[in-house]
């Protein structure tokens, strides 16, 4: 079973993307903003993150470099945004993430490159 | 596949689509003198329609599909083709 | 409604709130830095929320209001009262779409909210405003109200650009003429667009007749080797024979792509129904797309791995690359080992650089993209059934419902329970309530009637064990409804601040106590009073900052409300240190307006005289505005607190100021009832008006200017009959000594007698307040359901009177 820990603010955003990916068939967690993932990382990696940028304590940004400069096993990530900024996307990929997609992502888009990601097949 | 090629012409049939552009920029990028045939073509994606634009290659038949003709022809035929910034 | 939709609008709520306190606050903070970060957040969240369902309108306001505030964090832009009033607008605005959206949803999609399209316009034009050039220019903004100069700017546009045709210039002018609705449009799509799956020119194709049209590139075009097909740099500019309504809405998912002026006068607007919607690429796209999905992720990874930076987490990165295009190779079936994947990451790792998987990657063949199935075909022709099959089930279905349950860690320990959930338990336990009490009459006709006393006492037994949890029960859903007074406070800061600003008086409001608690029921009662007693203070009680220098106090006037609890009471004081009442002024008033005579004029004391203004038809305004003077006086004020048990105290000092002070029970759930009989009928009385009940001797009732009354414990105190209160066309009853049974009511200090046939026992009762049209009954409080199922009337003695 793969495990995904989305990391967003939003209450709303966390659900859509529960919603998604569980009908899917992945397991998922949540987590409200970066500090909390980092502290969700104890119970071992995750096979993908899925990141919000903009959040309180820790943003996504950081949260990906903590992560990345772990000693542990790691998974792809993908950074959510609502920006569709070069400058954003240059960043996302500095700090450590796989992936950049615009929100809201369109749910069939968002789980394709999740399958891909994880190296799961595809619809039959 | 909706497009045949060869080394004179480009046929579309039915849909253009926003896949084919690269395959269209390719075609028209190898062969500057191609000629497209459109007759059958119903949509262009717009994707498509700017590599077609950039082109400007000669047309050799026109859409039998009256408002894409009417489109496609006010778009390459134009005199004025590069538009103001 | 769908559970997310549900969400969307809890939360959507909650931030809005946050918003307009935080921008509150901002006005009166030293430092804004962290305020305005927040805020930032807050509004970018909230549009990021509103991103995920069709709602155009609010994601284009809220998304001005985002880049404002990143105009303002960036220190680009100065925060100032008027961006905060623009703000402000923007989000009452997005707080009625949600109100439209929470009514409106049926089958779980929020309802269409296009017919806001043109305040949407204009709100986020006023925002932009801020911005000044900074975005005007690349944003065309949709013209709201197009008038005719605004039109004629439009068509030269068109005509000055490029010279029109004179066939189509003419076929212009003559549907002008004929009162058509012509529009301009240009259309500019976004760089990405396509990405988004979207076609512009099948939205352009779509448009209802054209009379003219010119498409080419926003720059000019590049050399064909250089351009990029994905990006797109398409510009449409079209005459239409459309309304710009129907324009509007056409384009209602790009309004900050086009430019619409309208050619014809805005009197001449016909309709154009037949502007039929186009359905989105998006919404059509069915179908998940792996290969292109492969596409993207490996274009990013050749972004990721071309950087040159190496920061402390360098290897982290390199290894999710090496996972990620793991995972593509999964997807493609390949070997990974054979692939050589891992050879290449080792060897990128060692020398940190991505160079190694750069190489790799290039050696690699990757399907291109146009063996894709060309799912965007779904823009024109449905996507084939085979394809759109959609998301993928994983084999065993079963395992979703095995998540682990520290999952719900992430999640709030609060509860956010809908407001009817909780009326239906206090329904339920009040019905329990009464189920509970026909217990004891159980119990009495089990001994009297059959004779079964060993019955009769255990089902009493049963009966103190129901009680204690029904009480229990009972006091548990009284904790659940008790609301704290913030609820109604919370939107003071805004209007104390609106309405000062509108009267131009300067005003410090400060909040106190805002978490006391008091039942849901009384919290919303509280609601009208509080903000008419506010309006006045501000209207009537403060002064402008010319009379208060004048009158050597600081411009700036206090407004203090403050909330505590004493006892079983909340007491909620409004205070202000303004002009303060004038007895002498309201006695003439008083007397002028027919509500005392000449005798009180002199004889009411300063106190009682300020007390006049709770009168009926009193008001103290010299002139009425439009904030407080709209005909209702503080005696609706008092009736109102008074409807809930409240009282109410006013205290003024000329030239010091005024104090209002409520107090208000914690609940008004249960209520302990005295039962009365008059004409054969029962009737309830609040005990917490009843000050005793006694029986008077016929000879001991006097006529005294023709009211009765009669003495007790020395006091002359009036008395009514119930039946003439309630217009019942009977005497009332003496018992077998001559003596007629009298309730003596308290109102406001005056002791009233009510004689009634038979003063009965006490009960606690679920007070529910007559619906319909009983609900606009005077005299009543209510009704409750008794334990042997009958329906109790409950008087309520001060509206009888």
């Amino acid at each position: 079973m793969k495990r995904i820990l989305v990391i967003d603010d939003a209450a709303t955003v966390r659900l859509y993307h529960r919603g998604i990916l569980e009908s899917a068939g992945f397991e998922v967690s949540e987590a409200v903003n970066g500090l909390e993932a980092l502290e969700r990382l104890a119970e071992g990696p995750f096979d993908l993150y899925l990141v919000d940028i903009n959040m309180p304590k820790l943003d996504g940004y950081g949260f990906l470099r903590e992560l990345r400069a772990k000693d542990m096993p790691q998974a792809p990530a993908i950074m959510v945004s609502t920006e569709a900024e070069d400058n954003d996307q240059r960043r996302a990929y500095a700090s450590g993430a796989n992936l950049y997609l615009v929100k809201p992502a369109k749910p069939a888009q968002l789980l394709a490159h999740v399958l891909t990601l994880l190296g799961a097949r595809h619809s039959a | 596949m909706a497009i045949e090629l060869s080394d004179s012409t480009l046929i579309a049939r039915e849909l253009l689509s926003v896949e084919e552009a690269e395959t269209v920029l390719e075609w028209l990028i190898q062969h500057p003198r191609g000629q497209l045939d459109l007759t059958d073509c119903t949509h262009v994606h717009a994707a498509s329609l700017q590599v077609l634009l950039a082109a400007r290659p000669k047309i050799s038949a026109w859409p039998r599909h009256a408002a894409l003709a009417d489109w496609l022809q006010a778009a390459l035929l134009s005199e004025e083709h590069a538009p103001h910034v | 409604m769908n559970a997310l939709l549900n969400q969307f609008l809890t939360e959507g709520r909650d931030f809005l709130e946050a918003i307009g306190a935080k921008l509150l606050e901002l006005e009166r903070t030293t430092d804004p830095g962290p305020l305005i970060d927040e805020l930032f957040r807050l509004v970018h969240t909230l549009k990021g929320n509103s991103g995920l369902f069709d709602l155009p309108e609010m994601t284009r306001v809220l998304h001005a209001a985002e880049d404002l505030m990143d105009a303002v964090r960036d220190g680009r832009l100065e925060f100032s009262r008027e961006l905060a009033d623009q703000l402000l607008e923007a989000m009452d605005f997005v707080s009625l779409l949600i109100d439209e959206i929470a009514e409106g949803s049926d089958d779980g999609q929020p309802p269409r909210t296009s017919h806001h399209a043109t305040d949407a316009a204009r709100l986020g034009a006023a925002l932009r405003g801020f911005l000044g050039g900074e975005l005007t220019a690349t944003s065309g903004q949709l013209p709201a109200s197009s008038e005719p100069s605004a039109a004629g700017g439009g068509w030269s546009l068109a005509a000055d650009g490029q010279h029109l045709p004179e066939a189509v210039r003419m076929a212009v002018q003559a549907r002008l003429t004929a009162g058509e609705a012509l529009c301009w449009v240009r259309y500019r799509p976004e760089a990405e667009c396509f990405f988004k799956g979207e076609d512009p020119f099948f939205q352009i194709m779509q448009l209802p007749e054209v009379l003219w049209r010119q498409v080419g590139a926003v720059a000019s075009w590049p050399p064909l080797a250089e351009l990029d097909a994905y990006r797109c740099v398409l510009e449409f500019e079209v005459i239409v024979c459309a309304a710009l309504e129907a324009l509007v809405e056409h384009f209602r998912y790009v309004p900050d792509q086009v430019e619409i002026c309208s050619l014809a006068s805005a009197s001449a607007a016909t309709t154009h129904g037949n502007t039929t919607a186009t359905t989105t690429a998006d919404s059509t796209r069915l179908s998940a797309e792996a290969l292109e999905s492969i596409r993207v992720v490996l274009e990013a990874q050749r972004e990721i791995l071309a950087l040159t930076d190496t920061p402390a987490w360098f290897s982290g990165r390199l290894r999710a690359v090496g996972a990620t295009l793991l995972g593509i190779l999964a997807t493609l079936e390949r070997d990974p080992v054979a692939s050589g994947l891992e050879t290449a990451l080792e060897a990128a790792l060692a020398t940190d650089s991505g160079t190694y998987l750069l190489r790799w990657l290039d050696h690699q063949t990757w399907p291109t993209a146009h063996a894709a199935p060309a799912v965007r075909a779904a823009i024109v022709t449905p996507a084939p059934l085979g394809q759109g099959a959609g998301a993928p089930r994983a084999s065993d279905e079963s395992v979703k419902f095995g998540r682990r349950a520290d999952d719900q860690l992430a999640t709030n320990r609060t509860l956010k329970v809908d407001q009817s959930k909780i009326d239906r338990l206090m329904n339920l336990i009040g019905e329990m309530v009464v189920a509970k009490n026909a217990l004891p009459y159980l119990a009495a006709r089990a001994e009297e009637r059959y004779g079964v006393r060993e019955l009769s006492r255990e089902i009493k037994a049963q009966y103190g064990v129901i009680n204690r949890i029904a009480e229990e029960m009972q006091d548990a859903i009284m904790q659940i409804r008790m609301l704290p007074v913030s609820f109604v406070f919370q939107r003071f800061p805004r209007l104390v601040r609106d309405i000062a600003h509108k009267l131009g008086k300067e005003v410090r409001l400060i909040m106190d106590g805002e978490s006391t608690e008091a039942d849901k029921n009384i919290i919303e009662a509280l609601a009208d009073p509080l903000i008419h007693i506010v309006r006045n203070s501000l209207d009537h009680g403060l002064e402008t900052p010319e009379q208060r220098r004048a009158a050597g106090k600081s411009p700036e006037g206090r407004l203090t409300i403050s909330s505590r609890q004493e006892s079983d009471r909340v007491l909620i004081e409004i205070s202000d240190d303004g002009r303060g009442i004038d007895p002498t002024v309201i006695r003439h008033k008083a007397y002028e307006k027919g509500i005392i005579d000449e005798t009180a004029l002199e004889r009411l004391s300063d106190q009682e005289a300020i007390n006049l203004i709770f009168a009926a038809g009193f008001s103290t305004a010299e002139q009425i505005t439009d904030l407080s003077g709209r005909g209702v006086g503080m005696d609706v004020v008092r009736n109102a607190i008074a409807r809930v048990n409240g009282t109410i105290d006013l205290r003024s000092r000329v030239g010091a100021g005024t104090q209002l002070r409520l107090s208000l029970p914690l609940s008004m759930a249960v209520t302990n009832v005295m039962i009365v009989e008059s004409a054969g009928q029962r009737f309830g009385v609040p005990m917490d008006a009843v000050a005793e009940t006694v029986r008077v001797a016929q000879r001991d009732i006097r006529l005294i200017k023709k009211r009765l009354t009669t003495v007790l414990r020395g006091r002359l105190v009036p008395l009514v009959a119930l039946n003439d209160l309630l217009a019942l066309d009977a005497a009332q009853l003496a018992n077998d000594d001559d003596e007629l049974a009298v309730l003596v009511v308290r109102i406001e200090k005056e002791y009233l007698g009510i004689i009634v046939d038979d003063c009965r026992e006490t009960i606690d009762i679920i007070l529910k307040p007559l619906a319909g049209f009983l609900g606009n009954l005077a005299g009543y409080a209510g009704s409750a359901l008794l334990g042997d199922g009958s329906v109790l009337l409950i008087l309520n003695p001060r509206e009888l009177l």
